[in-house]
């Protein structure tokens, strides 16, 4: 299906339409371009985490089995600490380019018993990535989650000395990604928490 | 020092806490009923349970959708406040415009979420211009009576109570916050207390006619109106200041001053404060007296700013150790809550609960305890990302159990 829509559509449409959210740490060490991330994978599964929170509110919105971009699910509120999580694969999270394991020595205070750790070796030519891939399906039940108007959040960690520079969040459907928010300039070695308002950030081209 | 190009370096990231949230109008959120909240059964036992939504000048939490989503689904009631004093002396003090601008905001979000209002008006010791800390007796008169004329009148009867003086009793609990303490070399004097916090321009030495003129004046813009004096440290039988601040409020009314009870305040830390520490039964106990001797007198009370901080500095979180002494603090956190909320929802004379705010923030705290600078803050029934502690879960249970 091809999309020629406005910004504001683009992202909407391209957000409805991704089936997964990915988190990469990026090692910038040449001269950054507009392209921060290289590859990664979506390897979507059916299982719905445990720990997931999903508003009952939400619109259960039957999906088509033709090919054609089905209309997104508003879900509201959707909270995720991966807490009750033993296998990964089971829940949706993957990682196509590391290992990935759940932590429960380095976690966020207050933020329950586990953490969710990817890790593996930057390479390190010019961009080279560490990934988490979730699937959206997995996480909400959901083929299709309208992310636009969403404020988005999540709890990171970088360990001191690490060359990590960057850590972005993107969804993703097969070949196609959209950057949705990046942190930068964090203070290694401590837990960070913040927050991306996904419509201001593309109304306002931010 | 970051690796050079080309050099392979092993390393890892660590998420948590994934989450969204996308409500369009934050005024009028559709409440999930389908779960247990604390909203739910303070409504089906007719308690009022809220939380201040604290604003502050590197806190603007009023943008983020899940401070206010929080409240919403979780508590019936919340506080308005604190109305803007303009900087400069005006020409007519009988004439000033408050700021309403930011507790509008407040109003209109309870309003839309239907959840009750509490309210602050009259006189403060803190956060005063200095025009008005050096105001003379008959201006202050004319700030007060303006004040409270304009603050009930623009909330026009949506404020169910109001606390008409706040904390006018010193910290030891043996008088007032008065004119005669005015020094501004004081070791503790700040911004928002130039005159050190013993200072009010509203008393002097003893004389409480202003005070006692306040009430009067609320009573007369809104009769139906629950009138408080909210102070701290003023819960615990037997206490020096809990019985200086019930004598205060007993001498008021039987002068025919209308007061209807004291607010609570009831900032708290954990461990309890004290040599020795005391005991978090004993300490419940002596409010729970407290409260019954309020009721015999017909005085009613608040609880009007709940936290409950526990302590970090003494204790080393790299250790098992103090692995096991942080489970059992948040645990005796959980039993504070739940104790305060039993007595809250068993002494009928006891109108509401109100936690200072909603969830743990940095400088969130009523109170400058030593460790309050410490990296970690747990204050409060939410965690920093809105999740519910066992402090919530403990107090859920309390009114579940009704």
């Amino acid at each position: 299906m091809k999309i020629t829509l406005s910004r504001r559509n683009f992202v909407k449409m391209a957000l409805s339409s991704l089936g997964a959210v990915l988190l990469a740490t990026c090692e910038r060490l040449a001269k950054p371009t507009s392209t921060a991330l290289s590859t990664s994978l979506v390897m979507p599964s059916t299982t719905v985490t445990p720990s997931a929170t999903v508003t009952p509110s939400a619109t259960i919105t039957p999906q088509p089995t033709n090919t054609s971009t089905p209309e997104p699910v508003d879900i509201p509120i959707y909270k995720n600490s991966f807490e009750g999580i033993t296998d990964l694969a089971a829940n949706g999270i993957t990682s196509t380019n590391n290992d990935l394991r759940i932590n429960t020595e380095n976690v966020d205070y207050q933020s329950g018993s586990q953490s969710l750790e990817v890790y593996g070796t930057i390479a390190a030519p010019i961009y080279s990535t560490l990934t988490i891939e979730m699937s959206l399906k997995s996480l909400t039940g959901e083929e299709t989650v309208d992310l636009y108007n969403k404020t988005v959040g999540f709890s990171y960690f970088i360990p001191a000395d690490s060359p990590i520079v960057d850590i972005n969040l993107i969804a993703k459907s097969g070949a196609r990604a959209v950057a949705l928010a990046a942190a930068s300039g964090f203070t290694a070695g401590e837990w960070h928490y913040q927050q991306f308002d996904l419509k201001n950030i593309y109304d306002n081209k931010a | 020092m970051r690796p050079t190009e080309g050099v392979a370096t092993p390393t890892s990231f660590l998420i948590d806490d994934l989450n969204w949230i996308g409500i369009t109008d934050l005024n009028h959120i559709a409440l999930n009923d389908s779960v247990d909240s604390i909203r739910k059964y303070a409504n089906l036992n007719h308690h009022k349970i809220g939380a201040v939504l604290l604003r502050e000048k590197n806190n603007d939490w009023f943008n983020d959708p899940w401070y206010l989503y929080t409240p919403a689904q979780e508590f019936n009631m919340t506080t308005v406040g604190g109305m803007g004093t303009p900087e400069t002396k005006p020409a007519d003090i009988s004439a000033i415009n408050f700021d309403y601008t930011y507790e509008d905001q407040v109003m209109a979000y309870a309003e839309g979420n239907g959840m009750f209002l509490r309210g602050g008006t009259g006189g403060y010791h803190v956060g005063n211009p200095l025009w008005l800390l050096d105001a003379s007796h008959d201006e202050l008169k004319a700030f007060l009576e303006r004040k409270i004329e304009q603050d009930i009148s623009h909330y026009g009867g949506k404020v169910y109570s109001w606390g008409v003086f706040n904390e006018p009793v010193n910290d030891e609990g043996n008088g007032f916050r008065n004119r005669q303490q005015k020094n501004p070399n004081d070791p503790n004097a700040s911004s928002i207390a130039p005159y050190s916090f013993r200072y009010s321009p509203f008393v002097d030495g003893n004389d409480i006619s202003l005070i006692e003129a306040a009430l009067i004046k609320a009573r007369q813009i809104d009769p139906n109106a629950m009138l408080y004096i909210n102070d701290f440290d003023n819960e615990e039988i037997g206490k020096q200041k809990s019985e200086f601040f019930y004598n205060f409020l007993i001498g008021m009314r039987n002068r025919g001053v209308p007061i209807d009870g004291g607010g609570f305040e009831l900032h708290k830390m954990y461990p309890l404060q004290g040599d020795p520490a005391p005991d978090l039964d004993a300490y419940l106990d002596r409010i729970d007296r407290n409260l019954k001797r309020y009721a015999a007198a017909g005085l009613r009370v608040e609880f009007t700013e709940v936290e409950c901080q526990i302590r970090f500095d003494d204790i080393d979180l790299a250790t098992q150790a103090g692995q096991d002494e942080l489970t059992r603090r948040v645990q005796k956190q959980a039993d504070m809550y739940a104790g305060l909320m039993n007595l809250a929802v068993e002494n009928p004379n006891v109108l509401s609960f109100t936690a200072w705010t909603v969830a743990d923030k940095p400088h969130t705290s009523g109170f400058d305890a030593p460790w309050y600078h410490f990296t970690y803050t747990d204050l409060f029934l939410f965690d920093k990302n809105y999740n519910p502690k066992p402090a919530y879960s403990a107090v859920l249970n309390v009114l579940k159990q009704q």
